[in-house]
């Protein structure tokens, strides 16, 4: 069935009965209403044309010009033989001016016309003479008072006798309301389309709980009374070549088994887990506790052709209201309490209370210093692709953990950790020693990009350090970006300006990582001499399906651009995306689609271990 | 001033009776037409139903001269109009059929003329309104100078638009799922 199967039998004359129905009805309540009128002596006829309109004599101009009075429309008419242009009064007052105060002219018309839309309008009219055939357009004028109206106008051309075009009238509505509320329509509907919905709450690799949102329900938990906390850390017990993120799911699926329904699981860090017991006593929560541990011990787990069983251990804190600690806090005291466990050749550890503040500093603090000085670190590097030359050109540093059995882990969680206790400049000077020997010991073209933490700008001798470092490497200054982040700045502005402005005299650069997110703020842009922006990897993960994350991208690198800062993005995980990027303008990309980190030469573990590692702890 | 004569209607109640008798018929038979008319243009069945009966109303009051006319209708029609977009001008309203009632459903084939016009009112009101009110009237038989009259537009806008305001109908059936 199409449109002229509808229309043929849309126009059989012959009403339905229930059309005779509503007709029949209809004019029962009309004969009525007129009744009731005649009989209150009302009006009925009021300002109607009682002429009829099929057979009044007059001519196109007046009669459009009729109807225009009628519907309280204004009308411009304009006559070709003479040139003529007139207005009525109610045209005038859409123009904001007084009937009779301005004599109708082209040039009076168009003054009064926007000058943005002065050749819309004029256009208008021309294609409507010129084709002989009515147009349309909505422009807006500006009034004597200087305030400003959306009007429309319905342009058309008349004709007299065989059809002779003589002239042009306009007829003219204020449609101010109607436009706007188009205009709110149409951001409406651009909004629904922008605006994005909620970010994954479920870690990809086991489907529980990301970190982030794990650790958001301990802190709803933790201000809405008691319970325990339960993290659950596992060691795989079985050939190394094993899919660990496989086994990292199965573990997930089995712990969610054990705990009682109602218990919130969540990823902690890489082979934790945490199970958050709330409104459960310390007696059940520990009874609890050591039943997943101890099935965990008991169960084997299947991955492709590989039966793995797992080590495990727990540790259980306790929380009340208000008792002081933060979600992070509780974290730290069960992760400590299963390190407890482990020393100690329990299965479990449980503390009744959270650890005081700064016994859980201490403890952090020497966690991070024996890492430190234990060589507990291996470093990777990231391929950066130059779009200009479309060649890696550039690597970046990053840091990896490593855990008790020797393995890189992602580096998240313990350097949440590190920071909280002030332990990043150790850490960053650590980083520092062996980049600048790596950098040495590397071609001399190759560029690095290096990461600084917040707390190490605020250290007045870091750049005394820098320098020598690079003397005693002999590496050259123009090799080495620093990146450092937004919350950096924000921690002593004078101090990180101090150290920006001295290393970029050394020769070296200067990038601004994440930016985009957190406490990102154009001004530092003004402010500080940076010369690479890193565009936060959350606008790029998903740009090929959001618009939103398009525009901010497109207009983020103009910006940079006409700034003289180039940029970079990250999580850059397919060619469509490079290309999307390439169009923009982006001048470096890295990502799965470049190439993954990948252990430097000497490092304790192969390179698709950590890509696993990698992914298991994505979005913590 | 008040537009029916009382006296007249005394002194010939025969002739008063067969006023009455005539008008309810046109409006019995027509009143459908001009109730979907200006559907063509307002999206409020409210505010359509209240022109719809004024415009009836005055018609009443008027008939001895209306009935004369060439074609009733077509004053009806536009005395409908004026009264509906006066209503509109008073209330502000959108008249516009805003995204969200757009249905993007395929709609169930018309089974019979009724549901066809209902259809057909739904689609034209997508239209603008100029077009959509050209096209109603033509489809409803009407010549392209009777249009030009009876909406006080210029003949040769009536034919334009015909041509657009049929072609836009043409897609938007074919969106809705209905093509050859």
């Amino acid at each position: 069935m199409d449109l002229d199967d509808i229309l043929a039998l849309a126009a059989d004359p012959t009403p339905t009965s229930f059309e005779l129905a509503r007709a029949r009805r209809a004019a029962d309540q009309i004969l009525k209403r007129y009744a009731d009128a005649t009989a209150e002596r009302l009006d009925v006829v009021g300002d109607v044309d009682p002429s009829d309109p099929l057979t009044t004599v007059a001519d196109e101009v007046t009669r459009i010009v009729r109807a225009a009075q009628l519907a309280k429309l204004g009308s411009v008419t304009w006559l070709a033989d003479t040139g003529e242009l007139t207005w009525t009064d109610e045209m005038s007052l859409i123009l904001g001016r007084p009937p009779g105060a301005v004599r109708p002219s082209i040039d009076a018309l168009f003054a009064a016309i926007h000058p943005a839309d002065a050749i819309k309008a004029h256009r208008a009219a021309v294609r409507a003479w010129v084709n002989g055939s009515v147009t349309e357009t909505t422009c807006r004028v500006i009034r004597h008072d200087g305030t400003t109206r959306y009007v429309h106008g319905v342009i058309e051309v008349v004709a007299g006798d065989g059809h002779r075009p003589y002239g042009i009238v306009a007829t003219v509505e204020d449609v101010t309301e109607l436009e706007l509320a188009r205009q709110e329509r149409d951001r409406l509907a651009r909004r629904r389309q922008t605006v994005q919905a909620e970010p994954p709450h479920a870690d990809p690799v086991t489907g529980l709980l990301t970190r982030i949102r794990f650790t958001d329900e301990v802190e709803r938990a933790l201000r809405a009374g008691t319970g325990a906390l339960l993290v659950v850390a596992t060691e795989m017990v079985g050939p190394a070549e094993a899919d660990g993120s496989a086994l990292s799911a199965a573990v997930a699926a089995f712990v969610m088994q054990v705990a009682k329904r109602g218990d919130l699981c969540g990823v902690v860090g890489y082979g934790e887990l945490g199970v958050l017991m709330h409104d459960t006593p310390l007696r059940a929560a520990t009874a609890r506790a050591r039943a997943i541990v101890e099935a965990l011990r008991g169960q084997s787990f299947v991955t492709g052709r590989h039966r793995l069983r797992v080590d495990a251990w727990g540790g259980l804190v306790r929380y009340l209201a208000n008792d002081g600690a933060s979600s992070f806090d509780l974290i730290i005291d069960a992760e400590s309490a299963w390190r407890r466990a482990k020393e100690t050749g329990e299965s479990l550890h449980a503390w009744p209370q959270p650890a005081p503040a700064d016994e859980r500093a201490e403890t952090c603090r020497t966690r991070v210093r024996a890492a430190v000085a234990g060589n507990g670190f291996t470093l990777y590097t990231q391929p950066i692709l130059d779009l200009r030359l479309n060649q890696i050109t550039r690597q970046e540093i990053l840091l990896r953990p490593l855990n008790e059995a020797g393995e890189p882990v992602s580096p998240s969680p313990f350097l949440d950790i590190a920071e909280r206790v002030d332990e990043m400049p150790v850490i960053d000077r650590w980083v520092l020693d062996r980049t600048m020997d790596l950098i040495a010991q590397g071609p001399p073209t190759s560029h690095y990009q290096v990461n600084l933490n917040a707390r190490s700008l605020d250290d007045p001798d870091l750049l005394g350090h820098v320098c020598d470092l690079m003397d005693q490497y002999r590496v050259d200054p123009r090799q080495v970006t620093f990146e450092i982040t937004e919350t950096a700045i924000i921690g002593s502005r004078v101090q990180a300006l101090t150290f920006a402005n001295g290393i970029r005299e050394l020769g070296c650069q200067l990038a601004l990582d994440d930016f985009g997110t957190g406490y990102s703020s154009f001004s530092y842009l003004r402010s500080f001499p940076i010369d690479l922006v890193k565009i936060d990897g959350e606008f790029i993960v998903d740009i090929r399906n959001s618009p939103a994350a398009r525009t901010m991208v497109g207009s983020l690198v103009e910006m940079c651009r006409a700034l003289g800062i180039l940029t970079a993005a990250e999580y850059v995980k397919d060619d469509a995306t490079i290309d999307l990027l390439r169009g923009y303008g982006v001048d470096f990309v890295q990502g799965e689609a470049v190439g993954m980190p990948r252990p430097i030469a000497g490092a304790p573990r192969s390179a698709e271990q950590s890509i696993v590692l990698e992914l298991a702890v994505r979005g913590l | 001033m008040n537009a029916l004569e009382p006296a007249a209607v005394h002194a010939e109640p025969a002739a008063a009776a067969e006023l009455n008798a005539s008008f309810e018929a046109f409006c019995r038979e027509h009143y459908l037409k001009v109730q979907r008319f200006l559907q063509a243009r307002c999206a409020d069945p409210d505010l359509v139903q209240e022109a719809v009966q004024e415009a009836f109303v005055t018609a009443r009051a008027k008939w001895d001269d209306v009935r004369e006319f060439e074609k009733p209708l077509g004053w009806l029609l536009t005395t409908a109009r004026y009264k509906l977009m006066g209503q509109l001008k008073l209330r502000r309203q959108n008249s516009m059929t805003t995204l969200d009632e757009v249905p993007d459903r395929l709609l169930a084939a018309p089974t019979n003329a009724q549901e066809a016009r209902d259809l057909l009112a739904e689609w034209l009101r997508q239209l603008p309104r100029r077009q959509s009110e050209i096209l109603q009237m033509s489809l409803d038989g009407w010549s392209d100078e009777e249009i030009a009259r009876v909406l006080g537009v210029a003949y040769n806008t009536v034919r334009t638009y015909k041509r657009v305001a049929r072609q836009r109908l043409r897609r938007i059936a074919e969106e809705a799922g209905f093509r050859a």
